[in-house]
């Protein structure tokens, strides 16, 4: 551990660039790079097992569940794709992530902006209230949000269920605008409205260009966070055409018989979006997430 | 100029601000087009409102699974029969089954056929179901023998508001060459509990587990108690636990189950028993490697539990006699029905459908391809696996036989599985865990 | 003509505020208009719907009938609910104490050791799989005879083997806590590593000259530069714990052997859903949302910041 503690008291920017600190560094600190690997791997073996999962037969994962496959099968990913998992499903996955992703983003872009920069009456109010829906747990919320949706003519509709996503996704939202808003230096927007910007214009040249990472993050994670949503869109959207893939991998297990494989395969496509669209964004989240740490 | 220099030096390590002119302009304009698309693309969905040419929406949650295989063909016969009527089938997940039909009854909105869990189901919802007595005419009538379970207090000469779909009970299969390796017969099972002891302590002597299977959640157990009570109480007392007539913590309800304790306790499961599904195949993994001799499931699980060696499996129907060599009853009868809602706009074809789905040529197919038993009386079941002739013969046999643990209100039998798992664990008196039972039913009064 | 030049002036600035104030209030309302309309109508009017619900007794579909406070007396009499809640206070704390898992890490990449965005990167997948998945790997993996209890056995930690690890009230909700850590870890690597970022190397130095060893920088330096984030991401993690472990335990275990590792959020679940006590169920969410409140609250008054501060 003294290593470590070495490294932390040189801490400073100029040494660990040159690549030879850098290989002392990393040979001084083997094992705990042993550790970390053993904790990657231990976040990576999931989708191996899944994967192996859904190559198996029934019989197959019954004796032989956690190992690779002896005798690979598609059959279970044939099934899946045959019960249009790959198609309808996905696409309204993808339809629904996105839609709640656009609404959610520029909602709370709005909002924080209005929260953090104009001073109006109720703002404190507000900014009360959102904080306030952030600790509301979800579950006392089902059986009315459904109830109200229907009794808006809202339930079996792409709108419906997108509002509903954006009533549960905007309290953080507006939360995270809000944190990074306030860190936009106050000169820059005395400095616009010294110009004679008008409020929109701040908000638009000034401060979400400052913002980005932010929105960036938001929309990475709201997107993750929506594909993977199930109570509401279970029941929400009733119609067999407009199933998530997470729902329609609910409805693979019967009422007393469970198929493993086949659950695993569907679990695939469920996976595979999400995880795709974090690996090609994750830089632009990770930052997102970083710069606001840095007043 | 100044407010560009303050923009520049503000901004340092971010990103250059943009003309936010265009940029900005383009991506509103997107998110209201997007937002326009979704108010737009709801249209086409249509819902539950019938079209001129008869459009029905049915739910139910084999659709997707092997119980549902047939379910195609079923459609597109009635779809040949009636021309100009369209099917939405929808396929709901089994496990969330409760929670979908609780949300459509709430907003009073859903399909126009419905397929219920039953009996329970129908004494929760029958206030939001149409009586169907004026449609069912005396050959119909005489068709199925499950009619009690379709009326809120199981009589079969009240108002029935569905009609009885898909036979339930329990099984017991047994692996033939480990009995004979233990000197047991193999084409036989005992029927009374005496038997059925001597029988696990043969296995047991022998190095063999005696009974495969999982209990996670406790719902072995319950599956147990589903061939124990017949052994210890009338139909009609069992009938009684579901409306708190007879109480979770008689002596007879509780000699069922400190049965299953006394032999967790004597070894005669898996050691690891706890964490295994009942439903999922790890559950008989060890039955299926030959380890276990005995599991107790339902009919229709034959084929899932034969996959590579039928002719070695043995099938009875799940009974126990206990306090007498013989049980009172057999613990079956329909366990689903087919329904149509209050605010159905398509009625017509909402009854031809559920008549159709549960006529001798559908509950055929369902039989043949799905594996799944008859609550039609007139299907032929002699050429369907033994364990599913067997039950559903002994069934037909006793009239105004409802699956009395169909009729067990949920959340008392989910509880009092779970309640077993903390008995197991050590954490919970049996007598504790039926009084929580008890305490849950006193709820629903 | 100055002294009217002067009053018009001045009047001319009063209107000029109060048009500005006015014109400041109708862009913040056309801003908030949507956030507040679609937060009114599915989040304010539901809960508020619950609230009232409540103090009913309904299954649903027949009509309420009020019993006032019957269901809260109902509730704190119930023991396999305070059993609950001890699991989700239990696990709030594990998931908090387990803040040092991706302290750690971060300290550790933070010296961009080979390879250190691709394990910022790996560490967070768990956090973009549904807990669905992650139940079912989970209760896989652990099972007595699983890869687990493989790896045991080739450690050569026989006696640990065999067991069973979910299904056992003792081992339970411990493998639990180990599972959410797991499942949050890599965000909170994300965090710290942005807040180490910003600590003023100078100051470790400093602490060098003053003869500081690795752990007492680490408590005098990392860990108060840290503070803001440390608080952010606790009450991050507080509000998880207690609104949204409902698919994992569900997927896990079920509520384990009894109600030994269920939580308070699943107990609502099944008296709503199981039960169809919909009054009940809305009872134990009031419960749930007072409870937050006060421990949200705790936090926030302990760490002496108000809540518009609370930005990281």
């Amino acid at each position: 551990m003294s290593t470590i503690g070495r490294s932390l008291n040189r801490v400073s920017g100029a040494f660990w660039s040159r690549p030879s600190w850098r290989i002392r560094q990393t040979i001084r600190l083997a094992p705990a790079w042993v550790l970390l690997a053993v904790v990657a791997a231990s976040t990576l073996y999931p989708m191996l097992f899944i994967l192996f999962t859904s190559l198996k037969s029934v019989s197959e994962f019954a004796t032989n569940p956690l190992g690779p496959p002896s005798e690979p099968t598609l059959g279970n990913i044939q099934e899946v794709l045959s019960r249009g998992l790959l198609g309808t499903n996905v696409l309204n996955s993808l339809l629904i992530s996105t839609l709640t992703v656009v609404v959610v983003v520029t909602i709370s872009c709005l909002a924080g902006f209005a929260l953090a920069f104009l001073r109006f009456r109720l703002r404190r109010t507000i900014l009360l209230g959102i904080v306030g829906l952030l600790i509301q747990p979800t579950a006392l919320l089902m059986i009315p949000v459904v109830l109200i949706v229907s009794n808006l003519g809202l339930i079996s509709t792409y709108l419906g269920i997108v509002l509903v996503y954006a009533g549960l996704g905007i309290p953080f939202g507006i939360y995270l605008m809000y944190s990074y808003m306030v860190t936009v230096p106050h000169e820059i927007i005395d400095a616009a409205r010294v110009d004679g910007a008008s409020t929109f214009q701040v908000l638009y040249r000034v401060a979400i260009p400052v913002v980005a990472p932010a929105l960036g993050a938001l929309a990475t994670l709201s997107f993750i966070g929506w594909w993977n949503e199930f109570l509401f869109a279970l029941l929400i959207l009733q119609d067999g055409s407009q199933q998530t893939v997470i729902v329609a991998l609910g409805s693979l297990q019967g009422e007393h018989f469970l198929h493993v494989p086949l659950v695993a395969a569907g679990m695939l496509f469920s996976i595979i979006p999400p995880l795709t669209v974090f690996v090609i964004l994750h830089r632009r989240l990770f930052s997102g997430l970083t710069a606001g740490a840095l007043k | 100029m100044i407010r560009v220099e303050a923009v520049r030096v503000g901004v340092g390590r971010g990103p250059r601000p943009k003309r936010a002119g265009k940029g900005t302009l383009t991506f509103a304009l997107a998110a209201l087009l997007t937002l326009a698309l979704a108010a737009c693309a709801n249209q086409g969905t249509g819902g539950t409102s019938e079209k001129p040419s008869g459009k029905i929406v049915v739910w139910d949650f084999n659709y997707n699974t092997e119980a549902g295989k047939s379910y195609q063909q079923v459609d597109s016969n009635f779809i040949a029969k009636f021309p100009g009527v369209t099917i939405e089938h929808v396929a709901k997940p089994a496990g969330e089954y409760g929670k979908v039909v609780q949300a459509a009854m709430a907003a009073k909105s859903g399909p126009d056929a419905l397929m219920l869990q039953t009996p329970f189901a129908i004494k929760d919802y029958y206030t939001l179901l149409t009586p169907l007595n004026d449609l069912i005419n005396a050959d119909m009538k005489s068709q199925f023998a499950g009619w009690g379970g379709m009326n809120p207090d199981l009589d079969p000469n009240g108002k029935v508001y569905g009609i009885p779909y898909s036979f339930g009970g329990t099984a017991f299969y047994w692996n033939k060459a480990v009995f004979e390796k233990v000197g047991a017969d193999p084409n036989k099972f005992p029927t009374s509990y005496d038997d059925l002891l001597a029988l696990f302590k043969k296995l047991k002597a022998a190095g063999i587990t005696p009974i495969g299977g999982g209990d996670k959640l406790g719902i072995f157990s319950s599956w147990w108690m589903y061939a124990a009570i017949p052994g210890v109480m009338s139909l009609q007392d069992c009938y009684g636990l579901s409306n708190g007539k007879t109480k979770w913590s008689d002596p007879r309800v509780k000699r069922t189950l400190q049965i299953y304790l006394d032999w967790i306790k004597a070894g005669y499961f898996a050691p690891n028993q706890a964490e295994l599904n009942a439903g999922d195949f790890s559950g008989f993994t060890n039955w299926i490697n030959g380890q276990a001799g005995v599991v107790w499931a339902f009919p229709g699980y034959r084929p899932k539990l034969a996959q590579d060696d039928a002719k070695n499996l043995g099938t009875a129907a799940a009974v126990i006699g206990i306090d007498a060599p013989a049980p009172h009853f057999y613990m079956a009868g329909p366990t689903l029905g087919w329904t149509i809602p209050t605010w159905t706009k398509n009625k017509t074809t909402a009854w031809e459908y559920i008549k159709y789905m549960t006529s001798t040529e559908a509950q055929q197919l369902h039989l043949d391809v799905d594996k799944v038993g008859p609550s039609n009386i007139k299907v032929d079941v002699s050429k369907a696996d033994p364990d599913l002739t067997a039950t559903f013969n002994l069934w037909k046999a006793s009239p105004g036989n409802e699956h009395c643990g169909r009729t067990f209100k949920v959340d008392v039998i989910v509880e009092l599985g779970k309640q077993m798992t903390a008995v197991e664990a050590g954490q919970q008196t049996l007598d504790g865990a039926l009084k929580v039972a008890d305490d849950i039913q006193a709820q629903h009064a | 003509m100055s002294s009217l030049g002067g009053v018009a002036r001045a009047q001319k600035t009063t209107e000029n505020r109060a048009t500005h104030r006015r014109r400041i209030d109708l862009s913040a309302l056309f801003l908030l208009a949507p956030a507040v309309a679609i937060l009114l109508v599915f989040r304010v009017a539901p809960m508020v719907y619950g609230a009232w619900i409540s103090l009913h007794r309904w299954d649903g579909i027949t009509d309420p009938k009020f019993v006032g406070l019957r269901n809260y007396s109902r509730l704190l009499a119930d023991p396999n609910l305070l059993i609950s809640l001890r699991n989700n206070v239990l696990l709030c704390a594990a998931l908090i104490v387990g803040m040092i898992v991706p302290l750690v890490i971060a300290i550790l990449l933070h010296n961009k050791i080979w390879g250190w965005q691709l394990f910022r990167l790996v560490f967070f997948f768990p956090a973009a799989i549904s807990p669905l998945v992650i139940g079912l790997y989970w209760s896989a993996f652990l099972r007595s005879d699983g890869p687990f209890d493989v790896l045991l056995r080739t450690l050569r930690l026989d006696w640990l083997s065999h067991h069973l690890w979910l299904a056992d009230p003792s081992t339970a909700l411990p493998w639990i806590a180990v599972i959410l850590i797991w499942s949050t870890f890599g965000v909170g690597v994300i965090l710290f590593m942005a807040g180490i970022a910003g600590i003023n190397p100078d100051l470790y130095d400093a602490a060098t000259v003053d003869g500081a060893n690795w752990f007492q920088s680490l408590r005098h330096v990392t860990v108060p530069g840290l503070m803001p984030i440390i608080i952010f991401w606790s009450i991050q993690l507080l509000i998880f714990s207690f609104t949204s472990l409902f698919a994992f335990i569900y997927a896990l275990t079920g509520g384990g052997p009894g109600h030994s590792t269920s939580v308070i959020e699943f107990e609502l679940y099944n008296a709503a859903f199981l039960g169809r006590f919909m009054g009940y169920g809305s009872a134990i969410g009031m419960f749930i949302l007072l409870i937050v409140f006060a421990l949200v609250a705790l936090v926030m008054w302990r760490s002496g910041r108000r809540v518009e501060e609370t930005s990281y």
